[in-house]
């Protein structure tokens, strides 16, 4: 599903140059789910909008099915989010002028995969059947992040990348994000990348990594990154 | 490749941002129509008022290039006519022109001319058979056929015979002609049998040579007359719409600021729109081609509704610019406006111009590679860069010439651009002023602090603040020259129109008028105006001959030696005049001709030449005509053809008016018997009128500005939301967060009218001395009324509060939470 050899990523400030991602190397295969830990800033959210195809790559390879990332042309990126991913953010990215119904048959309609039955299931399993007609503002942010969630799924990717999805939530909200995430993870054969800071939430998934000094290093014991 | 599902979704998506945020996109809309109306209404008044006066231009050359017209007390005879066809001049058409009263008790007047060429090559308009009426006349005369027929008869009263007459009369267009009916000079002498002499000879143009040579010809009683110009009247006409148009120009530069204002607010959201849309997986190509097409939307909407707007405008300013115009040319212009279809191609142009300038920031953002995640911060142009380029701006102010009034125009524009370009600056003195004034008055912290905070506002409000600033001043430098021109022309009115009564008479009819007035007890004085015409530098001016003290205190002296105080008294300018060969010329010759108080003028008519020295210029406004007066003694030692047409009487008591019994006992016509008091109040009614183009617009100015205040006090302040919490959280109530707000606008805009007066000084002075020369031949002294200032910058402040208050208060009623 994905592959990512040989990563590595520079930032810089003007004056400054810092690596973040040292030879990365990654594979996830369907229906497989991996957390990604470290600390603030040591470019998880950066190794996530390398694989969305949000920012160029610098060196390495990122592959999504047959699509290489770094020879693929900006039409072939956005298809690719298009068609193949979701992106969940922690600050949710719900388009504010839309209601929750319109925002979660958005995504699916731009991929042209809308199926008025998956959007009804959706509303049912993540409990926002009763505020589809309403608009983001009005929600909290568990409910918001539910809408995402349910956005992201509409459109039926293969890959959902996840950033940090319950960063904004309280324990409990989060649970039940995080469960029912896995849950219509499980039933649509989807692959997930999470980025989070709480291993509560880590612990819930096949595969759990710790990004430190630029490489990805499986994490074995509820450590402190 | 157009992907249209794609293309729908971003449209759908770009549509509910209009749905969610009606105000704010409305107000975007708005802007951008008003921007167009602005400039397209003057456009478009400037086109149709110039498509009718191109016309009148053509007729400003007088085919007619000399007269030959009787001494006073004389007539041309047919004999006259007779000796100087026999001598060869063939030039020479006589002209019988008269006046009849009809059986409605009207007055008609004739001209009587040989039209059988003229029947020859336009018969759709005249023939020699009738008397041709034009329609506008017939319509004021009261004649209307049965059926609206254009031919008929005209029943005139008591001729000789004793019976009624009747006038074959046929109804045509309008002429060039005038308000008088034409008919052929056989005709005229078969229809009235007292047609004995001729009032005047008409004489196509001449040499030099065969000039003198008719000048030899003609009899004593008779002087050649060169016929009126009115050729310099074209470029009066042209300098007016270049004023319009440079008042619209900054109306659509104030509509602009908002609009952009307006576009940042509107569309702050929408590049974080596009990157969620990107990210979600939509194409970068669709995104733009999304924006464009909503930018098409956009110019289409701005162009109707900026359209519709511009008709409404044109359609009720059209008759007072006619009105100016007809002042201009003293030829009739209509006031109709015909829908062209360069009007729809200028409004989708402007509209392009205001969308592409209002959005191009916001689509430059939105068109990056990159995709930002986070909504975009507006940056600002660094300080420093601003000022480089105003100075850039003060070096081309200080070195533009004032040669032309498109100089004169071009330099105070870049004095506007560079007031704005320096107003957070001025401000931020101001406010820095206040704040040191401040400490010496001890004023409590939460003032302090609400100085302080405006201070830091004052960048991030620079559009709306510029904006207000921008149509503030404009307007009250149209106020000011508006006051300014109502103070002069009332005082100059006040000494023209001084006399009780005015009547014009005939040649006819001067004897028995005079004879009548001098045995009136009522009558304190009545005093004969004088006029003929000269050649000065080969243009042709007018004489007016004053005679006695009481006429010379009709004038209003603009410049004149500094050591005599003629501007209060006539005796002072008997004084100044009586002595030597000393005339004064009117404010329009002196512009036109450069002349200055001192100079010596050559003035000639026929044969005849002065010398004079000029002793004074005198305020002559409206007047269209270029003329120089002198003592009645000195015009008749020189020139001949001096001839009275009127009358002025000053009563003894105001008790006994006399203006019916005199038309009754004289059987005079209503019209030529006036009273000044009503002359006056209908001057000052048409010259409001034509101002009425200015305040409107001033008007529209402000109207803007209020709008972009509006909308800018909605959407700052939900960008302040987080500092404004913090104060709340600190302790301050809803209430004080308020007046808070509030007081910050009120700080920051009664700065904006503190810096707007000097330079709405500088505007009216220029409008006043520079531009009003070059644009209608006279000028007027700029009267700085602060009162009015105040009361202009007071009424704005009161329009601009309901628009400052409502957001807020929404603001502070919906939480800050």
């Amino acid at each position: 599903m994905l592959s990512i050899k040989g990563l590595s990523h520079w930032v810089s400030d003007g004056t400054n140059k810092r690596q973040v991602l040292a030879n990365l190397s990654l594979q996830i295969k369907q229906r497989e789910s991996i957390a990604i830990m470290g600390d603030s800033g040591c470019g998880k959210s950066t190794l996530l909008n390398l694989i969305a195809g949000l920012a160029p790559i610098q060196q390495g390879q990122i592959s999504v099915g047959d699509l290489h990332l770094q020879h693929a042309s900006e039409n072939q990126i956005s298809g690719l989010r298009k068609e193949q991913m979701g992106i969940i953010f922690q600050h949710f990215n719900l388009l504010s002028s839309l209601t929750v119904i319109e925002n979660i048959e958005f995504s699916a309609r731009l991929a042209n995969r809308f199926t008025p039955s998956l959007t009804a299931e959706l509303l049912s399993e993540l409990g926002i059947k009763q505020l589809q007609q309403s608009y983001p503002a009005t929600l909290s942010g568990g409910e918001m992040q539910r809408v995402a969630i349910a956005r992201a799924i509409a459109a039926r990717p293969s890959l959902l990348l996840a950033d940090e999805p319950t960063g904004d939530l309280d324990d409990v909200n989060s649970q039940l994000v995080v469960q029912t995430l896995l849950k219509l993870v499980e039933s649509h054969n989807i692959a997930l990348i999470m980025v989070t800071h709480s291993k509560k939430v880590a612990q819930q998934l096949n595969k759990v990594f710790l990004l430190r000094e630029g490489s990805l290093q499986p994490f074995t014991q509820l450590e402190g990154c | 490749m157009v992907d249209l599902n794609e293309l729908s979704l971003t449209l759908y998506c770009q549509f509910a941002e209009y749905k969610r945020k009606p105000l704010l996109n409305l107000g975007f809309i708005l802007s951008l129509s008003i921007a167009t109306c602005t400039l397209l209404s003057v456009l478009m008044l400037n086109h149709a008022s110039k498509a009718q006066y191109q016309k009148a231009d053509s007729r400003l050359g007088n085919p007619v290039a000399f007269q030959i017209m009787p001494l006073s007390g004389h007539s041309v005879s047919k004999q006259d006519y007779a000796n100087m066809r026999r001598q060869g001049f063939s030039e020479v058409t006589p002209v019988i022109e008269f006046r009849k009263q009809m059986a409605n008790g009207q007055w008609l007047s004739l001209k009587a001319m040989d039209l059988l060429a003229l029947s020859v090559s336009k018969p759709e308009t005249f023939d020699s058979l009738h008397v041709l009426l034009p329609k506008g006349y017939a319509k004021q005369l009261g004649v209307d056929f049965d059926k609206g027929d254009v031919f008929g008869k005209v029943h005139l009263l008591n001729q000789a015979s004793g019976s009624n007459l009747g006038l074959p009369t046929r109804i045509v267009n309008d002429g060039d002609w005038g308000m008088t009916a034409l008919l052929d000079i056989e005709l005229a002498w078969q229809l009235f049998d007292d047609m004995e002499h001729f009032s005047s000879l008409l004489v196509g143009p001449l040499t030099k040579r065969r000039q003198e040579q008719l000048n030899e010809a003609m009899p004593e009683h008779l002087f050649l007359q060169k016929s009126w110009s009115l050729q310099q009247r074209k470029g009066f006409a042209d300098a007016l719409h270049l004023n319009l148009s440079a008042l619209a120009m900054l109306s659509f530069v104030v509509s602009l600021f908002i609009a952009f204002q307006a576009a940042e607010q509107a569309w702050q959201s929408r590049s974080a729109l596009s990157g969620q849309l990107r990210l979600l997986g939509m194409s970068l190509s669709t995104v733009r081609q999304a924006l464009w097409v909503e930018a098409m939307i956009l110019i289409c909407l701005a162009s109707v509704c900026g359209g519709l707007l511009a008709i409404f405008i044109v359609n009720t300013l059209l008759p007072l610019l006619g009105l100016t115009l007809n002042q201009l040319y003293q030829l009739h212009v209509s006031g109709q406006l015909t829908w062209s279809w360069q009007y729809a191609l200028w409004a989708v142009a402007i509209s392009s111009v205001g969308v592409l300038l209002s959005l191009l920031r916001q689509f430059s953002q939105i068109s990056r590679r990159h995709i930002s995640q986070t909504q975009s911060r507006i940056q600002r142009k660094s300080g420093s860069l601003v000022r480089i380029f105003a100075a850039l701006l003060i070096l081309v102010f200080v070195f533009i010439p004032e040669l032309s009034w498109q100089q004169i125009m071009s330099r105070f524009a870049l004095l506007l651009t560079i007031a704005v370009l320096f107003l957070p600056t001025l401000i931020h003195v101001l406010i820095y002023a206040t704040l040191a004034l401040g400490k010496k008055l001890r004023l409590g912290f939460q003032g302090r602090y609400l100085l302080q905070d405006a201070q830091k506002q004052i960048n991030r409000r620079f559009l709306p603040l510029s904006a207000f600033y921008l149509a503030l001043t404009a307007s009250i430098s149209a106020s000011l020259m508006i006051s300014s021109f109502e103070r002069a022309f009332t005082q100059y009115l006040d000494k023209q129109l001084n006399e009780d009564l005015y009547i014009r008479y005939d040649h006819s009819e001067r004897e028995k008028i005079a004879d009548w007035l001098e045995t009136q007890p009522n009558v304190k004085e009545y005093i004969e105006y004088k006029r003929g015409t000269l050649t000065f530098n080969d243009e042709t001016i007018a004489l007016k001959a004053y005679e006695s003290v009481r006429q010379l205190d009709s004038i209003v002296i603009k410049s004149a030696p500094r050591q005599t105080d003629v501007a209060s008294s006539g005796l002072a300018l008997f004084a100044l005049l009586k002595d030597a060969n000393h005339c004064m010329i009117n404010e329009q010759l002196a512009l036109a001709q450069q002349i200055t108080v001192g100079e010596v003028l050559l003035l000639a008519q026929g044969g005849s030449q002065l010398t004079c020295r000029v002793k004074a210029i005198y305020y002559d406004y409206g007047n269209p005509t270029f003329e120089v007066a002198m003592l009645r003694n000195l015009a008749e030692r020189y020139f001949k053809g001096l001839s009275g047409r009127s009358f002025g009487v000053y009563y003894q008591s105001h008790s006994t008016p006399l203006k019916q019994r005199l038309i009754h006992e004289l059987a005079l016509d209503e019209s030529q018997v006036i009273e000044p008091r009503e002359v006056k109040k209908l001057a000052l009614n048409i010259f409001a009128q034509t101002f009425v183009l200015t305040q409107s617009i001033a008007i529209v100015l402000l109207a803007i500005a209020c709008l972009g205040l509006f909308l800018s006090a909605k959407t700052l302040e939900l960008a302040r939301k987080g500092d404004l919490a913090i104060l709340m959280s600190l302790g301050y109530s809803r209430f004080e967060l308020f007046v808070h707000m509030l007081g910050q606008w009120l700080v920051l805009l009664v700065s904006c009218i503190l810096l707007s007066w000097p330079l709405a000084m500088v505007l009216a002075n220029v409008l006043v001395s520079k531009v009003f020369p070059v644009s209608f031949g006279w000028s007027m002294p700029l009267v700085v009324d602060f009162t009015l200032m105040a009361n202009h910058s007071f009424i704005a402040l009161l329009c601009l509060i309901p628009a400052l208050i409502l957001p807020l208060y929404l603001l502070g009623k919906r939480g800050l939470g």
